[in-house]
């Protein structure tokens, strides 16, 4: 059983590589249009500068730390099985899928994840480039931060697969499944901390940001990494991250139910 | 027909085929009043028909199938023929467990297929000519390789099966070349190779040699063939080529508007629907086409071949006065095309539905 | 492929299509959701940088405000306008569809510009408008030359953006694989959405004249609260017809070296 898990996992990964590294090119491209963090970046040190040097305790070196993490942390992140999902119930290929003795939902978590494998030269590049702009930037503390936020990305990545796939599941009941998906990235820049750090918002807001799953996609995440954070606050972030996962899960099983009902129902 | 060379793996890997199959029980396909029912959403054309249905829509049922009923044996070849929107693919559909049944039973061995349990799912596969399920932009293989560890395929099942379908199929030289870069014939060859990868028992074919030149199409039947013939595997199959029915399945299964209008063996079908023969002669001198309508209606003619229509009942004797009055060098009778059959049956169908709206009483045999 | 593309069709054959009917709905509600949300987001997000009360760039946050409507509208043009028409072209290179386009009796860059439009987005062309007049009007500093002016310059704005946009799209005919090359300027226009005064340094040159986000919604604002720039303003409407005209001969050179390459 695990063995065949395994080697389920092993052949999608290596077969996922090899398509993702046909567009490489294109992941360069999406790679380098997700700049709203790098922009930011830019007007709020411009805002530190002329400001007498910092802004609500920051400096430009820990603006240059926030928004390079944020940077690194939307890369770590991308999802776009709404898109394919969507893709696959309107060009009729779900089908084909279905009649696999496997949930589809591997094959994508596959797909996502190799791609993210390929962006990691490009990302190690950047963030390079990017703290040596800035002087004085400290990305990260220490291996062990570096560590725990790379278990904290991971719980961040699988929020905003499970959101996305999710949406796209939305795809048996309407085609606008791609359009909704990319609501995300309409309140992403304020609600996930990638127009500016959260802690510069109004105490009011922050509460009622703090109860939806967004801050704990990027914001939490770069605190982790910046080492705003220590042991007991890592692992809060790693328990709410992890409840935010297993509401999400129960969520898309629920969808996928139903939507398969209703695939069988009306067909495609 | 080539006989497939059986490699010495292949050879034990279908032996162990054959003992697995004698223990398990034979798989048989049970369709018992099956019924899909639609509601479908009507606008009239242009923006007028579109901002009046934003307010209101109009719906209305429609059957797509409607009281389907029959059995497949284990190994049965079966045609599935019938006009566009007959119901044929919404039927296969609901029996690879894609569409739920709106009401009746399908049974595929020990399955009910809308569960979708694995079990199931590995004992089937459905091709659809013009949907592809090949990775687009990598090699044919690496979807062979996939599918090898979805359908938990061992090694040497998988190398046997491999051989086996690149050697009927003529695959070595398309396999490792992208899907994107193969032709329409290549492409459909590898989709055929993938689907029964895990060795099901049961093949749906949802019109597998559409757009394929007649060579390509030779060569998929003769790959379908082989299947059955070799793991024992009952075929279903819908095609718009009547040679394709014709040279693989015995049996032919005719939809019309949801409901099964024939279900039986072809040569009765042929027997059933055309009363008449066609007789086809060699002359060795010239006859006038006057004097050979005297003995049936002259389909043909270019002076010293000819084809002659005549009553089925009628044949013997009338080939027997051709021989015997007219200086015949060859001879040859046969069944009309089946194309010409069915698209009669159908017109028959149809007219008699006109005459039955028209009189609003039962068609009178004329 | 493109979503929008089988969109269409579904719309086209929306009287086979089951949810046709839904999908309108839908479709209006999710985008007007996405310009409100849109537009929310920028002014918080603009809030949170002044609420220290201290101007940026040397711009007060009510100023700021005319950008962010500016930055909308843009927005709303390339999603109602370039975007549906512009990502087509180059899967109609891949396919070779395009030969029907350049075969047709009627100028190819106009039929490949101005074929569809999204009229869903027009929403975020109306929010962006209606932001722009609320913050010109409260700011009691605009006068009716400026305000002339600052029509013009937003033409202006349009043409660069959709001379840039229109360039990007032809390199298609070259790299054939590269899809989505407009998001790499996509992505950078987010910088429109703030005075360009507001980055340090050479970033300021950047945006200013590497990627002229700055003509595009800077300098229109500037006219609207009454501190046109002479010099920027014409400047802006050089940059425009010249890209204009890089972007017209660009196609040109390209449909040629195409139509040549292909047999």
């Amino acid at each position: 059983m695990i063995r065949h898990a395994a080697r389920k996992a092993r052949v999608l990964f290596t077969v996922w590589f090899a398509h993702m590294l046909v567009y490489r090119a294109e992941i360069i491209i999406w790679m380098l249009s997700g700049s709203i963090p790098l922009i930011m970046m830019a007007v709020w040190i411009g805002k530190a500068s002329s400001s007498g040097g910092s802004v609500g305790g920051f400096t430009a070196a820990t603006f240059a730390a926030y928004f390079l993490a944020v940077w690194l942390t939307n890369q770590c992140i991308v999802a776009w099985a709404a898109w394919e999902l969507d893709r696959l119930v309107r060009e009729g290929l779900l089908s084909p899928r279905l009649l696999r003795p496997l949930d589809p939902i591997w094959n994508e978590l596959a797909a996502h994840v190799t791609e993210k494998v390929l962006r990691i030269p490009l990302m190690i590049a950047i963030l390079f480039v990017g703290v040596h702009l800035v002087p004085g930037t400290q990305l990260t503390p220490d291996i062990p931060h570096v560590l725990a936020y790379t278990v904290c990305v991971g719980f961040a990545f699988g929020i905003r697969f499970l959101l996305s796939y999710c949406t796209g599941l939305l795809s048996f009941w309407t085609t606008q499944a791609t359009a909704i998906d990319e609501l995300y990235y309409v309140v992403a820049g304020f609600l996930t901390g990638a127009f500016a750090p959260l802690s510069l918002y109004p105490a009011s807001v922050r509460a009622v940001i703090d109860w939806l799953p967004f801050p704990y996609i990027v914001y939490y995440p770069v605190q982790v990494l910046n080492g705003n954070l220590a042991g007991g606050g890592i692992l809060r972030v790693l328990a709410v991250q992890a409840l935010w996962l297993s509401v999400l899960i129960l969520i898309r099983g629920m969808l996928w139910r139903r939507g398969l009902r209703q695939y069988g129902a009306v067909g495609a | 027909m080539p006989v497939p060379l059986l490699t010495d793996s292949a050879m034990r890997t279908s032996e162990n085929q054959l003992t697995s199959m004698t223990a398990d029980p034979s798989i048989t396909v049970t369709v018992r009043d099956l019924r899909k029912h639609y509601t479908v959403h009507e606008k009239e054309p242009g923006i007028r028909g579109s901002l009046r249905s934003f307010v209101r829509r109009n719906s209305r049922q429609v059957h797509a199938v409607d009281g389907v009923s029959f059995d497949l044996e284990a190994g049965e070849m079966v045609g599935f023929l019938g006009p566009n929107g007959a119901g044929k693919t919404t039927t296969l559909k609901m029996l690879a467990g894609l569409l739920h049944p709106s009401g009746g039973q399908v049974r595929i061995g020990p399955y009910t297929p809308k569960e979708r349990r694995t079990g199931f799912l590995k004992l089937i596969t459905l091709v659809m000519g013009q949907k592809q399920q090949l990775i687009w932009d990598l090699p044919a293989y690496d979807s062979f390789l996939v599918n090898q560890a979805i359908y938990e395929v061992p090694d040497d099942q998988f190398k046997a099966t491999m051989h086996e379908f690149i050697e009927t199929l003529e695959l070595e030289q398309i396999v490792k070349k992208q899907v994107r870069k193969l032709s329409l014939g290549e492409r459909m060859k590898c989709e055929l190779a993938a689907a029964p990868l895990h060795r099901p028992r049961v093949l749906f074919l949802d019109e597998p040699t559409i757009g394929l030149d007649v060579n390509m199409q030779v060569r998929i039947r003769e790959f379908v063939a082989d299947y059955n013939r070799r793991y024992n595997a009952t075929v279903m199959l819908t095609s718009h080529y009547m040679a394709d029915v014709t040279a693989l399945c015995n049996r032919i299964i005719v939809i019309d508007k949801g409901r099964i209008i024939f279900d039986g063996d072809l040569s009765r079908l042929v027997e059933q629907t055309a009363p008449a023969k066609i007789i086809r002669l060699q002359l060795s001198t010239p006859v006038t086409v006057e004097h050979l309508a005297s003995y049936g209606h002259v389909h043909s003619f270019d002076g010293l071949n000819v084809e002659l229509k005549v009553p089925r009942a009628e044949t013997t004797r009338i080939a027997a006065r051709l021989l015997a009055e007219l200086p015949v060098a060859d001879v040859t009778i046969e069944d009309p095309p089946i194309e010409e059959i069915i698209g009669q049956m159908f017109s028959q169908m149809r007219a008699e539905q006109r005459d039955q709206a028209a009189a609003g009483e039962p068609a009178s045999v004329a | 492929m493109r979503p929008r593309r089988y969109f269409r069709l579904i719309m086209l054959l929306a009287g086979a299509s089951v949810s046709a009917q839904l999908e309108y709905r839908v479709n209006f509600l999710v985008n007007v959701a996405s310009s409100i949300l849109a537009s929310g987001g920028a002014l918080f997000g603009l809030s949170i940088l002044f609420s220290d009360g201290q101007r940026v760039g040397g711009w007060t946050y009510r100023e700021a405000i005319v950008v962010v409507g500016l930055f909308t509208l843009v927005e709303g043009f390339i999603a109602t306008f370039l975007q549906p028409n512009l990502s087509r072209v180059s899967e109609a290179v891949r396919t070779g569809t395009m030969d029907f386009t350049l075969l047709k009796p009627i100028d190819s860059q106009f039929l490949v510009s101005a074929r569809e439009v999204n009229i869903f987005r027009l929403s975020d062309i109306l929010i962006g408008l209606g932001l722009m007049l609320w913050a010109v009007i409260t700011l009691h500093s605009a006068t009716p030359w400026g305000v002339a002016l600052g029509i013009v310059l937003i033409l202006a704005g349009l043409v660069i953006v959709y001379a840039i946009w229109f360039i990007l799209t032809t390199t298609a005919f070259w790299f054939v694989n590269i899809e989505n090359l407009t998001e790499l300027f996509h992505g950078l226009f987010g910088a429109g959405q703030f005075p360009v005064t507001a980055f340090p340094g050479w970033t300021r040159i950047v945006f200013s004249f590497v990627v002229p986000v700055a003509f595009i919604t800077t300098v229109p604002a500037e006219a609207f609260i009454g501190r046109a720039d002479p010099a920027r303003a014409v400047g802006a409407a050089a940059i425009a017809l010249f890209l204009f005209f890089v972007a017209r001969w660009f196609w040109k050179f390209a449909v040629r070296s195409y139509t040549s390459a292909s047999s």
